[in-house]
């Protein structure tokens, strides 16, 4: 997979900015309609969401462009890290081990195979047409 | 300024900063590491809290700043170039960085 990592200019950054914002309400959106439960589902879905949507455009080899503005901005707006170590940390103090453990797992484990799955579907998908 | 404006801003803000960090770094990983550390704890920062405060700089900046998705690709493709051994030890520096920072932020919060 290439990781070129070019020079970044303001129209770049602007393009970040832009797909990170509607990534970023997009979540905000889905927390404040999604059910408050003990574990956090709404933060889940999203981050697997996030996971499988970059999978695609890693697997389409898409233009720097869009990547930019739906990899890094859209896809890194939509789903969070911070929120999902503070909820699993919250999850530990509360005495819920067991369900920390789960979503850890759930989360990155989750993230993993819904990237992977999309990037080579989206491949497989790509050689037949 | 409305929640919703002011939401936006700081998501662009904090994005922009994120990608400022990942192209900083040799090596994109240090830069998503770096984020999603110092996000986590300053998220934890602002447990307990509630409020239009809590959502524009929570939910808008501390969770535009760090990301799930970039530090999933980049696992992956730790894995494919350098071997499943170093993106273990990636995903840990994450994920026992990034909880014990969370932790320590809510620890100072109370």
């Amino acid at each position: 997979m290439p990781r070129h990592i070019p020079q970044i200019t303001p129209a770049m950054t602007g393009l970040v900015a832009v797909g990170g914002t509607a990534g970023a309400g997009t979540r905000w959106a889905v927390l404040t309609l999604g059910p408050s439960t003990t574990f956090p589902w709404s933060v889940l879905i999203v981050n697997l969401v996030g996971c499988a949507i970059l999978g695609v455009l890693v697997g389409r080899a898409v233009h720097h462009r869009a990547r930019l503005l739906v990899g890094a901005g859209f896809c890194g707006g939509l789903t969070t890290f911070s929120t999902f170590t503070v909820e699993a940390a919250q999850l530990m103090r509360g005495g819920h081990l067991g369900m920390a453990a789960t979503y850890l797992i759930a989360s990155v484990v989750g993230g993993l195979v819904c990237f992977d799955r999309a990037r080579t579907m989206t491949m497989a998908n790509g050689a037949a047409t | 300024m409305s929640t919703a404006v002011l939401f936006a801003l700081v998501a662009a803000a904090a994005t922009a900063l994120r990608t400022v960090a990942v192209h900083v770094w040799p090596g994109a990983e240090r830069g998503t590491l770096l984020v999603n550390v110092a996000g986590s704890f300053a998220l934890g920062l602002m447990a307990g809290l509630t409020g239009p405060a809590v959502t524009i700089i929570g939910t808008g900046g501390l969770g535009a700043l760090t990301t799930l998705s970039a530090f999933v690709a980049d696992t992956s493709a730790i894995s494919d170039e350098r071997g499943v051994g170093s993106s273990a030890v990636y995903v840990s520096l994450t994920l026992v960085g990034g909880t014990l920072a969370a932790l320590a932020g809510i620890a100072l919060a109370v």
